[in-house]
């Protein structure tokens, strides 16, 4: 390289080096000054609201759709929006323009008086009463049935408690089945040292706040170092934007109703009773042999919140045989939603579903 | 010189700073995690967790106790009072939700009503 050349390329890594800098001043002061950013606007009409369970239909934008309508069941820590971030961030939104015709199964917080709901409300009430309104709106009997995270777990225990569903595809994201294998959360919550009885009796509801640092220590210094990334890249409005999306919706966690964290800590956490085939509920013991409708699992290679050994023996209890894991390059939540989903997730589950909506 | 063009000239310190802390970020959180593994800590957090709810347990029984006596409501009459108002104002959602269905004075479009596009789309390959 000739020395003019060499002078020329430095003299631009200085000039950008000090435009970005000025840059973060002064998007950096509008950053802090501005309102949380909007989230979840794909139209939508709530359908169905009872108590801490609420419904949503989104209107569909496709000339025709699919047969059968989705019905997504969203985690219970977190807000659903995550499947619908912002325009062109939107799960949801690419789910209606492929042409399916989506419902949420979402959650806000629950009141103090919903402190008795437990796992078995959620499964054997919330979810079927959903279906049930699902089909009366569609006017449709079949439905797919798609859950991330908990909801994935809530989806499983459903359907393999009423294998005669009118569920007739079951896809599940990031979805835990061996409760041995959830790292920390096992670690936390090991009996000899965790009263949850203690703990549920005495707040109620297990507060949002107590559910937020227990994700956050996952990854202690994730936050600080987030908050540097997002300084480095204030320049960046596609960045900034994209971080402060996702920092609302991890911010945005939800309480838990008390006797469904004490249901979820006994069944799942300390006995494992999914992958043990000991758990019962409502009298009838869960047995995921019992699925045998077509069943997509999608995890993530680099889940910290659900590592793989959590969620890999899911695929093999499923008594379908039309049935599939994949593994895709991501985190917990950039499976779900982002750039990386747009590429992998999305246009995975559309070939999947398609065949299979007809 | 054999340097590549698309290298800088000089090492980028933004970068250098960049690649430190992702480097800083996954060695702290692998630290913290081993020591969070442990059985010490868990007993400490829990025994942490305990203690604070213990204070909050006292602490609430002796105001509910002092506002007793200032003649207030505590935190246990508001909860049962927004109960109240919860199934009133859920009875009154199902009382409007029948009244528009037994009349047609309807505010907006009935969703029965609302134009739906046909379900027979097909995936692209099978048209």
């Amino acid at each position: 390289m000739s020395s003019a050349a060499s002078d020329a390329s430095m003299a631009a890594q200085v000039r950008a080096t000090v435009d970005r800098a000025i840059q973060r001043n002064i998007k950096g002061l509008g950053h802090f000054g501005s309102p949380a950013p909007a989230v979840g606007p794909t139209p939508r009409d709530l359908i169905h609201a009872r108590g801490t369970m609420q419904l949503y239909h989104y209107r569909p934008v496709a000339d025709e759709i699919y047969r059968v309508p989705i019905l997504l069941v969203m985690a219970t820590t977190n807000r659903g929006y995550i499947l619908d971030l912002a325009p062109g961030q939107s799960f949801v939104a690419f789910l209606i323009r492929q042409g399916y015709d989506v419902y949420m199964l979402d959650w806000v917080p629950p009141t103090p008086a919903e402190s008795h709901l437990r796992l078995e409300t959620y499964v054997t009430d919330f979810i079927p009463d959903c279906i049930a309104k699902v089909q009366a709106d569609s006017g449709e009997n079949d439905i797919s049935l798609l859950g991330y995270c908990m909801g994935g777990v809530l989806s499983v225990i459903y359907q393999a408690l009423h294998a005669d569903s009118p569920v007739i595809n079951l896809a599940t994201f990031t979805t835990p089945v061996n409760f041995k294998g959830m790292g920390l959360f096992a670690a936390w919550s090991d009996q000899r040292w965790f009263d949850v009885d203690r703990l549920v009796d005495s707040l109620g509801n297990v507060p949002a706040e107590i559910i937020l640092s227990s994700f956050d220590m996952l990854r202690p210094v994730s936050r600080i170092a987030g908050n540097i990334r997002l300084w480095d890249n204030m320049w960046n409005d596609e960045f900034v934007k994209s971080y402060r999306v996702l920092e609302r919706w991890g911010n945005d966690t939800l309480p838990l109703a008390g006797e469904y964290f004490r249901d979820t800590t006994k069944m799942l956490l300390w006995d494992n009773g999914l992958l043990e085939g000991t758990m019962v509920i409502g009298g009838r013991r869960v047995d995921i042999a019992n699925i045998t409708v077509p069943f997509l699992h999608v995890v993530a290679e680099h889940d910290h919140i659900v590592p793989y050994e959590a969620s890999s023996p899911l695929v093999k209890m499923v008594g379908s045989a039309d049935k599939e894991e994949v593994v895709l390059k991501g985190g917990h939540v950039s499976l779900i939603a982002g750039a990386n989903a747009q590429k992998r997730l999305w246009p995975r589950l559309d070939r999947w579903l398609q065949e299979r909506s007809l | 010189m054999g340097r590549c063009m698309s290298k800088p000239i000089v090492p980028d310190p933004a970068e250098m700073f960049r690649d430190m802390l992702g480097k800083w970020e996954k060695a702290s959180n692998e630290m913290a995690n081993t020591a969070m593994q442990s059985s010490e800590f868990g007993r400490a957090l829990h025994q942490m967790t305990n203690a604070s709810l213990a204070v909050q347990n006292a602490t609430s029984d002796a105001m509910a106790k002092l506002l007793l006596g200032m003649n207030l409501p505590s935190r246990a009459d508001l909860l049962s009072v927004a109960a109240q108002v919860q199934a009133v104002d859920d009875r009154l959602a199902r009382i409007e939700a029948l009244l528009l269905q037994s009349t047609s004075a309807t505010i907006a479009t009935p969703r029965t009503t609302m134009p739906r596009p046909p379900r027979t789309r097909k995936p692209a390959a099978t048209k």
